[in-house]
């Protein structure tokens, strides 16, 4: 009996304080887990486009793309592209008689680009108060090629080394599947073959499309 | 991403920028709209005698031997018929029509202070002999209906004419214009008072005619520099019905021995003053390019040649350079209406007319263009096809496209001539920049 009222005893006595210190913000982690995740994941892409911004030719555009993603922020892509340029109708009326004027301005046709992807922010964002969209942000840039044809009758085809620099977007659809907004400059060197002339021209497109995620590789 | 914005401020395009001269290859009926402005002042009778009595030629000159004013084209199997010999032969096939008013501007630059016509840029007509103001092509005897039109209501005719008391009417014209003949052709004494004013307005008058040829003329129709007449106003609109044609040429052939004394310049309602050659010549290309159709001018002026003239009389200097302007300006043709001897005999207006019949010829094969080109850069196409620049071979070019720089033009020869309906583009690069100011 005498040892139960000594365990209770024991048992009753405060503990001695433990001082924890002031929380700081730097003791805060994100706890959430990524709950989309790309690393060691091949993406594979099929975007529609538009380049718009080129003052006389505007140029649809369809997109395929793969991207093997080192981690969750490095991803390195290969994508190849086809489409045709239009005179814009600028370009129409300058070259009406009114003007008289033909503006040296090549098409895009086609164009194959490496690039390497930089994404630094995962995201989730609240639509509508009522679903939570979980997003990337990515920036690019890499080196590629553009096939381009002269919109003169002769029609002459160019190749134009081409830097692609961009910006763009996931918004996850489930864990296997992107919507992918983006946008793309494209900066070439022309080779002009009427003028005989080199230029510099960049060729924005916006594209949205969709991505394909595989199985983890690990 | 300011590296991003940084390279999109500063990576503006920029392009070489080319002429570009287009042309469809006339149709098969290669029309061609003439309209002769006649100066009708007191010393211009002899002129108007040695053009009508020429005439004939220069209508030859437009119709092949085979078919001149008969040849048919009213089917489609006369049209392939047309074509085929058009085109084995290479011969010279105009579908013209021919139409005539004066230099006089104002409604009472005539006899009357009304309007009449061939005043203010209508058309002359002998409305006694039924003559239509336009004839075409398919007109039974389209060389005399021009004789009378121009005779009759477009020359100023002394009042007293030698008698030919030998003439029977209807005998064709030989030799010097006498009461009989002129009495016979436009009825008696319709032929006289006829003449104009002594202020010549060639320019202004061509651009009345045209103003009145369409529907809807340019705002520029109605409007007139300070001190001179309103010669075009509302309801004047299509008088001239049936000068135009849709797609056709428009050559306008000045028959004159004075220089121009139009009063347009610059836009403004700013009078031109006597010396104006440029600020005229400019405004009136610039006028007369706001038709529906291409013009060119071929102008039988004054012997001058800039520095030397031959038989000037009172024509001034400035004037004939004004018209030696727009003829440069059009790629048209300037012929003396006086030989070069000491006498001043009117010229030989048959060949005048025979060169005015090989301008139209010219045009099949001859594109001029509006800036002078870099020749290296010079790309010519026909239905999107390339064409190559011509050899020269024995003095002559084979095969291919030719820059001719006296008249700023490309000439197709041999098998590159563009087929009829074709469509002719011609790439080049200027020397002097773009002419025109882009709208952006």
């Amino acid at each position: 009996m005498l040892t139960l009222l000594a365990s209770l005893a024991l048992a009753a006595e405060p503990a001695a304080p433990v001082d924890i210190g002031v929380l700081k913000n730097s003791d805060i982690r994100v706890v959430q887990k990524v709950l989309y995740t790309k690393e060691d994941r091949l993406e594979l892409g099929a975007a529609l486009g538009i380049m718009p911004f080129d003052g006389f030719t505007v140029a649809p555009q369809l997109a395929l793309s793969g991207t093997t993603h080192l981690s969750e922020q490095i991803g390195i892509e290969l994508q190849i592209g086809g489409g045709y340029g239009f005179k814009t109708a600028r370009y129409e009326l300058l070259e009406s008689p009114t003007y008289g004027v033909a503006v040296e301005a090549y098409r895009y046709l086609a164009s194959v680009q490496g690039d390497i992807q930089w994404s630094p922010i995962y995201a989730k964002m609240n639509l509508g108060n009522g679903t939570i969209l979980h997003h990337d942000v990515y920036l690019l840039a890499g080196l590629g090629a553009t096939l381009e044809q002269s919109v003169f009758p002769s029609g002459e085809i160019t190749i134009a080394p081409t830097i692609p620099i961009g910006v763009g977007a996931r918004v996850y659809l489930n864990p296997n599947t992107a919507l992918r907004v983006e946008l793309r400059d494209n900066l070439m060197v022309e080779n002009r073959v009427q003028s005989g002339t080199w230029a510099f021209k960049q060729n924005a497109a916006f594209s949205v499309g969709l991505a394909f995620f595989g199985p983890a590789k690990k | 991403m300011s590296l991003l914005a940084l390279t999109l401020l500063a990576g503006c395009n920029s392009y070489e920028l080319f002429r570009v001269t287009g042309y469809e290859q006339a149709s098969f009926s290669n029309d061609a709209d003439i309209l002769f402005i006649i100066d009708n002042s007191q010393s211009m009778a002899e002129e108007s005698t040695a053009l009508a009595s020429n005439f004939d030629r220069f209508v030859g000159k437009l119709t092949n031997t085979e078919g001149g004013s008969n040849v048919p084209t009213v089917t489609l199997a006369d049209a392939v018929d047309n074509y085929i010999r058009e085109t084995a032969g290479g011969e010279l096939f105009i579908d013209y029509q021919l139409a005539i008013t004066t230099s006089s501007v104002y409604y009472d630059d005539g006899a009357s202070p009304e309007i009449e016509p061939g005043e203010a840029g209508t058309l002359a007509y002998d409305s006694a002999s039924d003559v239509p103001s336009v004839i075409g092509r398919g007109a039974s005897d389209s060389a005399l209906a021009f004789q009378t039109n121009l005779l009759c209501e477009a020359t100023c005719w002394e009042s007293s004419m030698p008698s030919n008391p030998d003439y029977v009417c209807g005998d064709p014209l030989e030799g010097d214009i006498s009461e009989d003949y002129l009495d016979c052709l436009c009825g008696v004494d319709e032929w006289k008072n006829h003449c104009g004013t002594g202020q010549e307005q060639g320019l202004e008058a061509a651009y009345m005619a045209l103003c009145r040829a369409t529907d809807s003329p340019p705002d520029d129709c109605y409007t007139f520099p300070e001190g001179s007449a309103q010669a075009f106003q509302s309801g004047d609109e299509g008088s001239n019905a049936g000068l135009l044609r849709e797609g056709a040429r428009t050559l306008i052939v000045m028959v004159t021995d004075e220089g121009d004394g139009s009063l347009r310049k610059d836009g403004t309602e700013e009078p031109a003053v006597p010396g104006d050659v440029d600020e005229v010549v400019e405004e009136y290309v610039d006028l007369f390019e706001d038709m529906p159709n291409i013009v060119r001018f071929a102008v039988i002026g004054p012997n001058w040649d800039g520095t030397n003239g031959l038989c000037l009389d009172s024509a001034q200097t400035w004037g004939v350079e004004r018209y030696q302007g727009i003829v440069e300006a059009t790629n048209g043709l300037y012929i003396p209406i006086t030989d070069s001897d000491a006498a001043c005999t009117p010229a030989d207006f048959g060949t005048s007319l025979e060169q005015l019949g090989e301008l139209l010829s010219n045009l099949l094969t001859f594109f001029p263009l509006q800036s002078v080109p870099d020749v290296a850069s010079i790309e010519a196409y026909v239905d999107g096809e390339l064409v190559e620049q011509a050899e020269l071979v024995d003095d002559e070019y084979v095969d291919g496209w030719s820059y001719d720089a006296s008249e700023n033009a490309v000439s197709f020869h041999g098998s590159a001539v563009p087929d009829y309906n074709q469509d002719v583009r011609i790439f080049y690069r200027p020397l002097g920049g773009t002419p025109r100011e882009l709208p952006f």
